[in-house]
């Protein structure tokens, strides 16, 4: 039977490997496949020089030591686990021990980070954070340096105060809805001093941005009237409120007639000034005998005093 | 587990998978130029190669700890190693283009004679035309011719049959033949 050509070629190669024969010997041997072999053989020859490729002598000669350098030190048994740990070489088993613990401690603070920041920055009145809240808030006022700034600052804080109100009493919590009004009334009657104080401020820039301010606070009044309790108390603080927001940019700014005007305006602004100046300026001198009144056409009361006494000895 | 084998490459085999350093770097001298040859042959840059080398060896350290944890031995290292390296040219020819341009290493020290130049040139014909085949054939040829492998050995290396490696060399040697007789007419 003729033995198939691979076999063949395969004997051949391991002879002339191991130097029992040589090309011709073998092409010789196998007549059949003499042109095949005559093809295959020298070529086998030319390949086995390739043998001769080594790596080189600079790589080879710090291979051992290089590879040796870089292992990682494995424990394999417990032995070998309890002979590492003595001698202390467990950095990297001991960096992945630790590895799940350091990440839950970095999620820890940033949650607290996060949530704790909104947490405070969420406090109204009654709140554990309030106290905190207001701090940080006078902490951001005083390193205000701008003025105009400042103040759209603290009528920010303002209408904060009365949305605080507002979440209170949907919340069915009266007696602190009652305080953040008080502290809103404190806060625009704080603004209307500091407006008194500083100088040079571009007065039609500061009217249009208090107006816009307080038509928000108007919004979030409005929805607290539509829910408020028939209480007494509780009138006597939202009227209150009421009351300053009415009073508007007149009350902050004082009457328009500061406002320095063209020669050519002064004419038709006449008899308007007047109007304006008028109840404003009784107002900020007396806000229980002339502030303009309320829906429910109550008078007002004064800030603070005037509800610890009681609004049942005020009204008329 | 026990040294099933007397040989002094079964005792370093048990001594590197119990954690000895110096047991595995002496198995990997002897394997380095045997090993360096299979991947530059297919990569045919003198520096990877040499980076490929040795993480073969240090991919095979990494898993002798699982495989004496479960009570296994190698059985076959040089089987073994090669598998390795062969995966770790897979990976790097997806992550590179092949490098058409190589330079063949001659012997260190050998005198640069007119015989060396002309085996240097035939050499480096060789690498490049191997380098053209593809990559079952590149492997037969390398493992059997170049670095003298037996048929039996080759076969799980390649997870094929001793027969079908026979034929796969035969097949492999007609091809290399006809790229050189193309490169030559050309």
């Amino acid at each position: 039977m003729k033995e198939p050509f691979e076999k063949v070629l395969e004997v051949c190669i391991e002879k002339i490997e191991h130097g029992y024969t040589t090309i011709e010997e073998c092409m010789s041997e196998y007549p059949q496949y003499q042109n095949e072999l005559r093809e295959m053989l020298p070529l086998v020859n030319s390949l086995k020089t390739l043998k001769s490729m080594k790596a080189s002598r600079s790589f080879s000669n710090n291979a051992r030591n290089r590879l040796i350098e870089n292992l990682p030190n494995i424990p394999v048994t417990f032995f070998v686990f309890i002979r590492h740990l003595y001698k202390k070489q467990l950095f990297y088993l001991r960096r992945r021990l630790y590895m799940p613990q350091i990440i839950i401690s970095i999620l820890v603070i940033l949650s607290l980070l996060v949530g704790g920041s909104y947490t405070v920055q969420a406090a109204g009145p009654g709140d554990l954070f309030y106290d905190l809240d207001r701090a940080i808030e006078q902490t951001r006022l005083r390193l205000t340096e701008d003025p105009l700034k400042s103040i759209t600052l603290q009528l920010q804080q303002a209408t904060e105060r009365l949305e605080e109100a507002e979440t209170k009493l949907r919340k069915g919590r009266v007696d602190d809805a009652l305080d953040a009004l008080v502290a809103y009334d404190e806060a625009l009657t704080n603004t209307s001093k500091y407006i008194e104080d500083v100088q040079n401020l571009n007065r039609e820039t500061l009217r249009s941005m208090i107006q816009e301010e307080l038509a928000l606070q108007q919004g979030t009044l409005n929805r607290i009237r539509l829910s408020w309790p028939e209480d007494a108390q509780a009138r006597n603080a939202y009227q209150n409120a009421l009351q300053r927001s009415n009073m508007g940019a007149d009350m902050l700014l004082g009457p328009p007639e500061i406002i320095p005007k063209r020669p050519s305006e002064d004419a038709p602004q006449g008899p308007k000034q007047e109007d304006a100046q008028g109840p404003n300026e009784e107002v900020t001198q007396d806000p229980n005998k002339e502030a303009p009144k309320g829906p429910n056409q109550e008078p007002p009361y004064g800030p603070k005093e005037d509800m610890q006494k009681g609004p049942v000895n005020q009204t008329p | 587990m026990e040294i099933k084998d007397d040989n002094p490459e079964s005792r370093l085999l048990y001594l590197a998978m119990q954690g000895d350093k110096n047991a595995f770097g002496s198995l990997y001298m002897h394997y380095l130029d045997e090993i360096y040859r299979f991947v530059y042959l297919k990569i045919g840059d003198k520096l990877v190669a040499e980076d490929i080398t040795e993480d073969t060896f240090a991919k095979t350290w990494e898993s002798l700890p699982r495989i004496y944890k479960k009570k296994e031995t190698i059985h076959n290292l040089r089987s073994w190693l090669y598998r390795i390296a062969n995966n770790l040219v897979i990976d790097f020819y997806r992550k590179r283009k092949p490098i058409e341009n190589i330079d063949f290493v001659k012997p260190e020290n050998a005198p640069m004679l007119e015989e060396s130049l002309v085996e240097n040139e035939l050499s480096d014909q060789l690498a490049r035309a191997i380098r053209k085949l593809s990559s079952d054939f590149q492997q037969i040829i390398i493992l059997r011719i170049v670095n003298e492998l037996s048929h039996k050995e080759i076969a799980p290396i390649m997870n094929i049959s001793e027969g079908y490696s026979r034929v796969l060399l035969y097949r492999a040697l007609k091809k290399l033949k006809r790229i050189l007789q193309k490169g030559r007419d050309a």
